[in-house]
Parts: structure tokens; sequence; C-alpha cells
């Protein structure tokens, strides 16, 4: 297994007008290929923080984000965003699914950015939402699907394009416990079935307890 | 899906930019862009009426002679050949000042002289009798046949058959230091709308061959009234007649003629337009602060889109582009408003007497809608609505993507 994700000495400071806030601390963070971690803490810990930050989504205040030994934040906008439809997938605690187009759309969308033609990206999109058993749902809209099948819309979104590495963030934590269960194993599942590479954050100590290297992060800090 | 695409669901979906507030937008706009239309179209018809009625009464170029001219000895013609383009019209006409007597009132009034030459494509004044008929053939009860401009006819309360008189000072006594005054018998047989107030108020026409006995001068006339194939290219031949020609000849074309009423009806619209142009831009900054909003609420799908790939030019478009959907719509409905506006603007024209004929010296203006008008106030007021929506889209834009995927 090799190095994919190298996170160097991050840290994260807000500014308001009369205080500074620091979310991270100088943390270091390394992920092989094919790899599941788990970013657990309380809430307000800077989990999610350290998630965009490494999934590009965010800048740090100093520190550097390499991946596969290439520092990412000299990268352009534009080049990010290849980055990102390319090699990264998402999957967030509201799932953020577009309400005006329905799950096949939805799924659609991620390979049309990434390059495929519209054909080809109903094709990809069909694939995986029958992969995640939800070939009856394609013309359904986000509002007609259950929050466990919005989430797994939501999977199969992130999972279009191939990507090498899927960040979750919370991706139970708005589910109920049946369908929280029926996530998780998901992911497990995906994993071993694609070769992902998978870090996901959560506070659910249950859901952290599963993978093999749980990362504990309290206040900016590993502990 | 393209951001042209997106943009498009975007903008017609149910919670999209295209919901009530932002409707609002759309109507400042719109009505923005039809009180440009309406004002261009009322100062273009308002140019258009002033120089149908002068080009009707006078015709593109009036050519004068110091002293009467000898009608049988100057052919029009033959003193412009070469010099105006062929083929185009001509028709002698005498015009003397006098005094018009009647029922006790005096007044200055012009007499003007036509042959049959004049109806036949030169002058047009078939369109212009509101009462009577230009019948100008006969010589009843020893009167002239003239037709009279419809004020000069209220003021002195003339009817068609009614007859009136006209003084003027009779060329052909020498007696010192006073002039003998000689008397014109005349019968009103038209009443004349000549589109101007100066002219309706001062205007009798009366066949050449009496004007020329009643003023003693056979055969003469004072110039020559042309009209061209093209009344534009005027300015331009009356410029080589007075170059060419000279001796006592010049040549007036309708431009130069009332110059100083036509450029200042240019520059009125084009002062109309900048002012009125405000009224868009007003629009245009309520249909950017809709978008404003809107970007504002559609947050989490803008750090969606940049997290799937988009990147920032390709966010600029999704919103820039319901901008510009906006705009379309605004500026079309404006339009159409903008026509409604001008045929409402012809009825209440109609019913209620809106311009003050003696200050305008029309009393009618009939309104023209220009393409080349209409063109640029859409062109402009889209323009104006697309940089105006920049400002929200280039904020999308900017936005962190992170920030907007945190909460619901």
């Amino acid at each position: 297994m090799s190095e994919l994700l190298r996170a160097v000495n991050i840290a994260k400071v807000y500014q308001s007008s009369s205080k500074e806030l620091a979310v991270l601390n100088g943390l270091d963070f390394n992920l092989q290929e094919k790899e599941a971690a788990c970013i657990v803490g309380a809430s307000g810990a800077g989990k999610s923080t350290l998630l965009h930050i490494m999934g590009t989504l965010d800048y740090p205040t100093s520190g550097e984000v390499y991946y596969r030994g290439e520092s990412l934040f000299l990268k352009s906008d534009d080049e990010l965003a290849r980055f990102r439809a390319e090699k990264l997938g998402f999957v967030f605690q509201f799932h953020h699914l577009m309400s005006e187009l329905t799950a096949v759309e939805n799924v659609a969308l991620a390979a049309q950015i990434n390059g495929a033609s519209p054909t080809q990206a109903r094709e990809k999109a069909t694939y995986y939402l029958d992969r995640l058993g939800l070939i009856d749902r394609l013309s359904h809209f986000p509002s007609q699907l259950s929050g466990g099948e919005q989430q797994r819309v939501a999977i199969a979104r992130a999972l279009v394009n191939g990507p090498e590495i899927l960040f979750a963030d919370e991706p139970t934590g708005n589910l109920d416990s049946r369908n929280a269960r029926i996530i998780q194993d998901l992911f497990f599942q995906l994993r071993e079935d694609l070769g992902l590479t998978l870090i996901v954050v959560t506070h659910d100590a249950k859901f952290a307890s599963l993978f093999s290297r749980p990362y504990n992060l309290v206040d900016g800090h590993w502990s | 899906m393209t951001p042209r695409q997106l943009a498009f669901r975007f903008f017609f979906s149910r919670k999209g930019f295209l919901n009530l507030t932002s409707s609002f937008g759309v109507v400042g706009l719109a009505l923005g862009v039809a009180s440009l239309v309406v004002a261009m179209a009322v100062v273009s018809g308002f140019v258009s009426t002033l120089r149908n009625s002068v080009i009707d009464v006078s015709g593109d170029i009036v050519v004068y002679r110091h002293g009467l001219l000898d009608i049988d000895a100057s052919p029009a013609d033959e003193i412009l050949d070469g010099l105006v383009p062929k083929p185009f019209k001509s028709a002698p006409f005498l015009m003397i000042e006098g005094l018009i007597a009647h029922k006790g009132k005096v007044s200055g009034v012009l007499l003007e002289g036509l042959g049959e030459s004049a109806f036949k494509g030169v002058l047009d004044y078939q369109s212009r009798v509101v009462e009577g008929k230009l019948d100008l053939s006969g010589d009843e009860d020893g009167a002239v046949p003239a037709a009279v401009g419809k004020t000069l006819a209220e003021e002195y309360g003339l009817k068609i058959g009614d007859i009136f008189r006209i003084v003027i000072p009779d060329s052909k006594t020498d007696q010192g230091d006073s002039l003998r005054p000689r008397l014109g018998k005349f019968k009103v047989v038209a009443k004349l709308e000549l589109g101007r107030f100066d002219y309706n108020r001062r205007y009798v026409m009366a066949p050449i061959e009496g004007v020329q006995a009643f003023s003693q001068s056979e055969g003469k006339a004072s110039g020559f009234r042309l009209r061209l194939q093209d009344s534009e290219q005027a300015q331009k031949i009356a410029f080589v007649i007075n170059r060419d020609v000279g001796g006592s000849f010049w040549a007036r074309s309708w431009v130069d003629a009332n110059r100083n009423l036509f450029e200042a009806a240019q520059l009125e619209k084009l002062i109309i337009f900048v002012i009125l142009l405000l009224i868009v831009i007003a629009g245009a900054f309520n249909v950017a602060s809709g978008l404003y909003i809107h970007v504002l609420k559609r947050y989490p799908d803008i750090s969606l889109l940049k997290a799937m790939g988009y990147t920032n030019r390709q966010v600029v478009k999704v919103f820039a582009l319901q901008g510009f959907f906006v705009g379309v719509l605004g500026c079309l409905l404006g339009l159409l408003l903008g026509l409604g506006f001008c045929a409402a603007f012809v009825v209440i024209q109609d019913v209620f007497q809106l311009l003050p004929a003696d200050i305008y010296t029309i009393d009618k203006v009939q309104v023209e809608l220009n393409l080349l008008d209409l063109l640029m106030v859409f062109i402009v007021s889209l323009l104006i609505c697309v940089f105006s929506t920049l400002a929200p889209a280039l904020r999308a834009a900017r936005l962190v993507a992170a920030e907007g995927l945190r909460y619901e």
C-alpha cells in the first residue's frame, strides 16, 4: 500500500472582529491507498473542518495537504475543481441532493461535470443506483424519497466517477438507527467491492468502532 | 448537465429564481423598458408628423427667385437639369402676403397660388382636407375658389361657400407716399388641416391663375416646389442647387427650413432616452438584489456543485444566466407593455387634446415604432440587467464551499 493523502501541520483559525478561534492546531494525518480511516470526536472538535480541508473544499490557515506527493493548495481553483471531480467523492450529513432534479439526474450531474455525455452519465447513474437498490426510484425527486434512500442516492452520486477517495461527513448523523446501520454496512461493502479509500467523520462511537484505525479529535488536537 | 441547462432548471423550479420576489423585479424592469419604448415611439412619431406636415405642404425643396420669375421663360426642368436626380416633380407657386378682412376682423395671411401640377405628386393637400372639396376650378360669383387653414376658418367663422376678402397693396400704382389697396374676393371651398398651427392660422391657397390676376403678376411665380424620389436627399440637393444655379435663385430643403425644430426634437429624444434609462437601471438593481437573495438561498447547492468539480467560472455562468433570463423576460415583457401603452396613447390622444397646438405647432402626434429604436432599447436594457446581475453571480463563485455544506 502506498501513501495516498498526507496532511501536514494543518491549522485553521477563524477570525472574528474581537477574537481568534483556533479550530485545528497543527494536525498531521496520513492515509494509505485502500485504507478506511475514521475521525471521531465530539461536536465542534474540528472533524468536519479537517475533512473539508483534506477534500480541498476549504483552505487551512497554515499547513499543507499532499495527494500522491503533490501539494494540493499550489493548484489553481480550476485545477482543484478538476481534481475533485476526478479523484474525490463526497457524502454529507444532509445529503444535499438538488430538489429540482430526480434521483438519476442528481447522480448523473456529477458524471456530467466530470465530462461524461448526457447518455453516458445517465447510464452510469442508473448502474450505481441499481447497485444501491434504488432502481425503482430513478425518476423520484428527493422529496419523494425516505432519509435512507436520499443518503443512498448521495452515495451513488459520490461513487459515479469512480473516485480514489470517498469522504463521508457524518453520513449517518441524520438517520434513524435502522437506516444508519444499513448505510454503515453499505460503506464497508462498497469498500470491499470497489477497493475504495475511505475517510469517515462521525461522532458515533459505535460506528467508529467498526474501523480498524479510528482517530480521536479533541479540541483541534489528536488525543 | 451544463451550466446553461442547470441555470434553466434553477430558474424555472419551484424554489427557483422566478418566484414572487424576483417577479417584482421583472415587472419593475418591464415598466422601465415600456417607458423607454413609449417615449421613443412618441418622439419618433413627433418628428415624423412634423416632417410629413412640412413636406406635404412645402415639398422637399423650395427654389425661390429674388423677384418673380417668368414661368414660361424659366422652366424648372431646364434650370435644375443635371442638378436634381431624375425623376423629380416640380410645380411653380406664387406666394404673396396680404390681410384678410372679414366680419370686421383683420389679420395677416399668406396667400399661395398653386397650379394643377402641384397636386400631381408634388404636394399632398388632398389628405389634409377636413371639410369641403379641393376643387379649385371655376370662378363663381366673381370670387376665386380658395382653401383655408382650419384655425383661420374657425377664427373668422368661415364656412364652406362663404366669401371673404384679402387686401394687398396695388403694386402698379405710384402715387408718392400713399398706396392704393387692392381687394380680392375669395370663396371658401375647403378647410385644411396643415399639421402645423402657424400654417392653419395664416394660410390661404388658391389657383395660381387667380392669385396672379389678383396680384397683377400674370405668368409669374415666386419659385418652384420640388418633390424628390428620396426626401432624405433634400438637404444635399438643395446645397448643390445653391452652389451651381447661382444668380437670383436660392433653394431651401425641408430640413433647413425647420432646422431648429428637428435638431431640438433629436436632442430631446436622446435626453429622454438617457433619463428613462435610469428607471431601467433601478429595475435592474431590483433584479440584482433578487438574485443576491437567490444566491444565498442556493448556498448549499453552490457548495455541492463546487464539491463535485464545478469551477468558479461555471458557477458564475449558472447565476449570470439566470440574470440574463430575467433580463430577457423583463425586456420582452417591457416591449409588449410598451406596444400596449403606445396603442393606448393613440386612443387617449383621439379623446383628449394632449398637445396644446399653439405651443408645439402640431396638434396630433402619430406614434412611430422604429425597429432600430426597439432594438436599441432591448439591447441596452438587457446589457444593464446582465451587468447588474454579475455582482451576485461573482459573489456565488466566491462563496467558500465548506460553509454551505455544514447545515441543512
